[in-house]
């Protein structure tokens, strides 16, 4: 009992300095090539989250590089459905049934 | 609450609500996974509303089960949460102003959907005090819908564990990611950083693991910047979708 409420409390703990760290010492402030270069950060780290939640099976070691993977193709059609309606429901909405049809039809990752 | 915020509270809920709705499945699998797991109701409620990051409570429920060590605990948390960091460190001037506990309640909630959406809307034209109402607003709707949906989950509990497999409702968090990166894979710049990006995670992720998301996007940020200013290259925008 003890050690998991210490486990909760140092990832509460932790998470929350790491959050907070750069917005606690404003003075610092980063030079203007690193500001410009962190616009780049969105598509940049949604595209490796995203990657990460594809490539890693629930094993968790080594990479499912299979293209007939459901989530792949899911994401796939998420993003082009994005891309045409432009409409956040019905891309998330529509790639998640897409999923789940494949899911049937494919081996689950 | 007058006007110009009253228009900022009603925008954030409006670009909010797809994501909104789509982390809602996400948080109840986390109520129902930990109730599942035979911890309490109130260590998942307290994980959900303190820790706040599907990815971090996941993995803390995997350190409980297995009694990791403190040590790496820690460790495992700092890598995890180190885009949250650049995140900050990416808003940090819009937030120099404002007194350190807002600082801080704001710090707190950024996310990866709160964080996308406000860096929109902080490149977006219009005043800075409204922008920080937008992010203010937009902090407000997801901690609730959070909180909301890992309480239905753990009193759901078991039920729904069992079946988030088969419904697939692991999916919704990458649907929502894939359709948050479609609008910036219009512009060429954003297409690059993100192909960079992939195939730095693809090569690095064997050798750096949790860490292979952060550095490869910066790493792919830092080629792509170096790329542009060798060739002397200028960006007609600030690599937001058109």
């Amino acid at each position: 009992m003890i050690h998991q409420d210490l486990i909760i409390l140092v990832m509460v703990i932790t998470i929350f300095l790491v959050r907070s760290f750069a917005f606690i010492f404003t003075s610092y402030s980063l030079p203007k090539v690193a500001k410009e270069a962190l616009n780049l950060l969105p598509p940049a780290i949604i595209t490796t989250i995203l990657a990460d939640g594809i490539f890693v099976p629930s094993s968790g070691n080594g990479l499912n590089l299979s293209l007939l993977n459901p989530f792949l193709i899911s994401s796939i059609i998420a993003i082009i459905i994005t891309l045409r309606v432009n409409n956040l429901f019905v891309a998330i909405f529509g790639s998640y049934v897409c999923y789940l049809v494949l899911l049937h039809f494919l081996p689950i990752k | 609450m007058d006007p110009s915020s009253r228009i900022e509270w009603a925008l954030a809920f409006k670009r909010s609500a797809p994501l909104l709705l789509s982390s809602l499945p996400t948080a109840i699998v986390f109520g129902a996974l930990m109730v599942a797991s035979k911890l309490s109701a109130l260590d998942g409620i307290v994980m959900a509303g303190f820790i706040y990051s599907t990815v971090a409570q996941f993995l803390g429920l995997h350190f409980i089960l297995t009694t990791t060590g403190l040590a790496v605990v820690f460790i495992t948390t700092v890598m995890l949460s180190l885009r949250f960091l650049l995140y900050a460190l990416t808003l940090v001037d819009e937030v120099k102003p404002l007194p350190l506990a807002y600082r801080l309640i704001l710090a707190f909630s950024l996310t990866d959907s709160v964080f996308i959406l406000t860096k929109r809307r902080f490149n977006e034209g219009g005043g800075q005090k409204d922008k920080i109402t937008f992010f203010l607003a937009c902090t407000c709707l997801f901690y609730i819908v959070y909180l909301i949906g890992a309480t239905i989950g753990v009193l759901i509990g078991n039920a729904v564990a069992q079946h988030a497999k088969d419904w697939g409702l692991n999916f919704f968090v990458y649907a929502t990611f894939a359709a948050l990166l479609a609008p910036y894979l219009k512009s060429r710049r954003n297409q690059i950083v993100a192909t960079l990006s992939l195939v730095l995670y693809l090569l690095l992720h064997n050798i750096l693991h949790d860490l292979s998301i952060v550095i490869s996007s910066l790493v792919a940020i830092a080629l792509l910047e170096i790329g542009r200013h060798l060739l002397k290259i200028t960006p007609k925008n600030k690599g937001d979708p058109p």
